[in-house]
């Protein structure tokens, strides 16, 4: 895994500076116990001299012990000077010193001379000894007359003497040497000290110049990611500050990608949006046309109507001027009958196409109404609906009255649009309510409304009428579809003209209903809130 | 009110045969004048040989063709030498828009011709009393001053 390597080139860093230092530790004790054990050395040799110094003093007193001895065993005889067989030999202790010495050959050869003038000192004693004791004492005096013995002693004396000096000159030359050790201890003490910490500093100083430098420009690209600008080139090196830095770059990366993907999303939601806002336009400008084309057409047609119905009528009036004068001729039996039955044809003839006329004229009246309430340039206000359902109350009284139907409106909100067209509304469903009551109970009819859901407003028209059958209720709002034919007058567009006065105000329609119990209708509108005009309205001024 | 001439633009013969019969009915028995189209209306009132010297009501339908009712009235009104001469619309339309246009336009009256005999009957007799009443301040005003004014 990178992480991992790269985890431990940092660790191997940090690791070298902490084991510098340590390294340095490790060969200043390695230092120091090489001085210490030159310094037991050195010691050791000191009571080394000791021994030797003492040894040869101990082995030249028993010389001078010896000669005394003798000479006393000479002048006296007396048993008092025998041999002490507790006393070794001094030649003895000699050896014991030649062995000391061994590592010192200059020495040692001094030693060697000691030993063989000891040597001829203890035969030359021994020699006199044995003269005294075989009664020779005479001889046993001569002999020491001759000095021989002292000769001896003082050359052994001597010879003793340089061993001891020697031996001195060496003590000396180790505790000089021992001083030295002290010395240089000291410094290396101190220079390792020194050494250390001026190399623990600036390794320190290295590694934290190379880490926080590069973590720096890392810091800075983070920086730059955040603000959204370019990046420096990413960082040499396998540590993980290179890794890190490496990070931030793909983080820039995906970032970029992800910036271009919603920007392509938003692209493609404007796009999409556009299109829809397009169609949409599209669609009013289409409603707009189809009601404009129905708006002429029925207009056109009303042209011609007015011919029919006019001559119709002038036809009625030719009619009974010839029935007048016909009432008033005197004409055969026969031929009257016959011309009876021509007069009358005409008058049936001519009723039939007066009620055609007058439905075609209601027909095309209810066109022309459809179509000027979606043309009809609204007057956006806040609508005081309380007076607007009162007025629509006040003009239906009569029609009320007729049918027996009692209306409650209490106060209702205000809402936001044109009087005019919402007047219209209610009168719509005010009287759509009232021609299907059921004649079997008393009407009564409630309108009520109420704030929101929102800043809409919702309104309604309830009534205990016939109720319409589920399966009608899809067609209610469709021009020209009626359900009771045959209760009311009416073309059928009074529920079309109303869903498209709601429609255009921005808010909806819907009914409830159940046979035989009632309906009622209920519509939201924009409140008065915002007092905004709504979007479908909006563009209204474009196709008006 | 003998005096007054009637003209009566409208493309449809048959609306124009039931306008004079019906005016006449409700006893009117003025002259007559009947123009085909908005043009004849121009050339009759505004162009050069303008025959139009007599106090006359000017009934203007809407729709018709080459320049249509509103635009005649509008040409009428903007002329000093015709733009007190009473006009009556009489039209098929009832679009409120219209009617508004009409009268901002000057028209004395907006009369629509209505499907319903009886209507338009009594729309027509409104148009004869309308004439009853409008006829003395044209005499003495318009025709002689502007015609004298714009003859050579």
């Amino acid at each position: 895994m990178i992480g991992s390597r790269t985890v431990k080139t940092i660790f191997r860093k940090g690791l070298l500076l902490i084991a510098a230092p340590v390294l340095f530790q490790v060969i200043f004790l390695g230092i120091l116990l090489w001085i210490e054990r030159e310094n037991a050395a050195a010691e050791r040799w000191a009571l080394h001299t000791r021994v030797v110094i003492s040894q040869a003093e101990t082995a030249l007193r028993r010389l001078v012990q010896e000669s005394d001895r003798v000479r006393g065993l000479v002048i006296t005889g007396s048993p008092v000077f025998a041999p002490d067989p507790d006393q070794g030999k001094a030649a003895a202790g000699i050896g014991e010193l030649r062995r000391l010495v061994s590592d010192n050959p200059p020495q040692e050869e001094r030693v060697g001379a000691l030993q063989a003038t000891t040597v001829e000192l203890e035969s030359w004693i021994a020699g006199v000894e044995a003269l005294v004791r075989s009664g020779r004492t005479s001889e046993a005096a001569e002999r020491v007359r001759e000095l021989r013995g002292e000769r001896l002693l003082a050359a052994a004396q001597q010879k003793l003497g340089e061993i001891l000096s020697e031996e001195q000159r060496l003590d000396q030359e180790r505790l000089a040497r021992l001083e030295r050790n002290r010395r240089a201890r000291v410094w290396l003490l101190l220079g390792a000290a020194v050494g250390a910490a001026v190399t623990a500093c600036l390794l320190a100083w290295a590694f934290a110049r190379g880490i926080s430098s590069r973590l720096e420009i890392v810091t800075a690209n983070a920086r730059r990611l955040a603000g959204n600008e370019a990046l420096t080139p990413p960082q040499e090196g396998e540590d993980e500050i290179a890794e890190l830095d490496a990070t931030v770059h793909r983080t820039a990366e995906r970032l970029l990608a992800a910036a271009a993907t919603e920007q392509r999303y938003k692209t493609e939601l404007e796009r999409r949006a556009a299109e829809l806002a397009h169609t949409n336009e599209d669609l009013q400008y289409k409603t707009r046309e189809v009601e404009t084309f129905v708006y002429s057409v029925s207009h056109d047609l009303r042209s011609p109507l007015v011919n029919l119905q006019g001559f119709s009528r002038e036809l009625e009036h030719s009619c009974a001027e010839l029935r007048h004068a016909l009432d008033r001729a005197a004409l055969p039996a026969d031929l009257r009958r016959r011309l009876d039955g021509v007069d009358r044809d005409m008058m049936e003839s001519v009723r039939y196409i007066q009620t055609a006329v007058l439905r075609s004229g209601n027909i095309i009246d209810a066109l022309l109404r459809l179509s000027r309430a979606g043309r009809v340039e609204y007057r956006w206000q806040q609508v005081d609906m309380t007076l607007v359902v009162h007025r629509v109350v006040d003009a239906m009284r009569s029609s009320l009255e007729q049918k027996n139907a009692r209306v409650t409106a209490g106060d209702l909100p205000p809402c936001w649009g044109d009087p005019t067209a919402l007047e219209q509304v209610f009168g719509n469903l005010l009287s759509n309510a009232v021609n299907y009551l059921d004649p079997a109970r008393p009407g009564r009819i409630e309108i009520g409304g109420e704030s929101g859901p929102g800043s809409a407003v919702t309104y309604w028209v309830r009534d205990n009428g016939l109720g319409i059958p589920e399966p009608y209720r899809e067609k209610l709002f469709v021009a020209f579809q009626r359900l009771h034919g045959d209760v009311a007058p009416g073309e059928g567009i009074g529920l079309a003209l109303v869903r498209r006065v709601i429609e255009r105000h921005g808010g909806k329609i819907r009914v409830d209903s159940k046979e035989e119990v009632g309906t009622n209708f209920i519509l939201t509108l924009p409140g008065t809130g915002g007092g905004r005009i709504p979007a479908e309205v909006a563009g209204d001024a474009t196709f008006v | 009110m003998d005096e007054v001439t009637i003209i009566l633009v409208e493309d449809d013969d048959g609306h124009a045969t039931l306008i004079e019969r019906n005016l006449r009915r409700a006893g009117l028995d003025n002259s007559f004048v009947r123009l085909r189209d908005g043009q004849e209306a121009l050339d009759h009132f505004l162009g050069s040989t303008s025959p139009v010297r007599e106090p006359c009501v000017v009934l203007l339908d809407i729709k018709m063709p080459r320049v249509d009712g509103v635009e005649v009235l509008r040409r009428l009104k903007n002329d000093p030498r015709t733009a007190t001469l009473p006009v009556v619309m009489l039209t098929t339309t009832d679009d409120p828009r219209e009617i508004e246009r009409c009268y901002q336009l000057g028209c004395n009256v907006y009369v629509t011709k209505p499907v319903e005999y009886e209507q338009f009957i009594e729309a027509v007799k409104r148009l004869g009393f309308f004439l009853k009443i409008v006829k003395l301040p044209i005499l003495p005003t318009q025709p002689p001053a502007r015609g004298n004014g714009g003859q050579p």
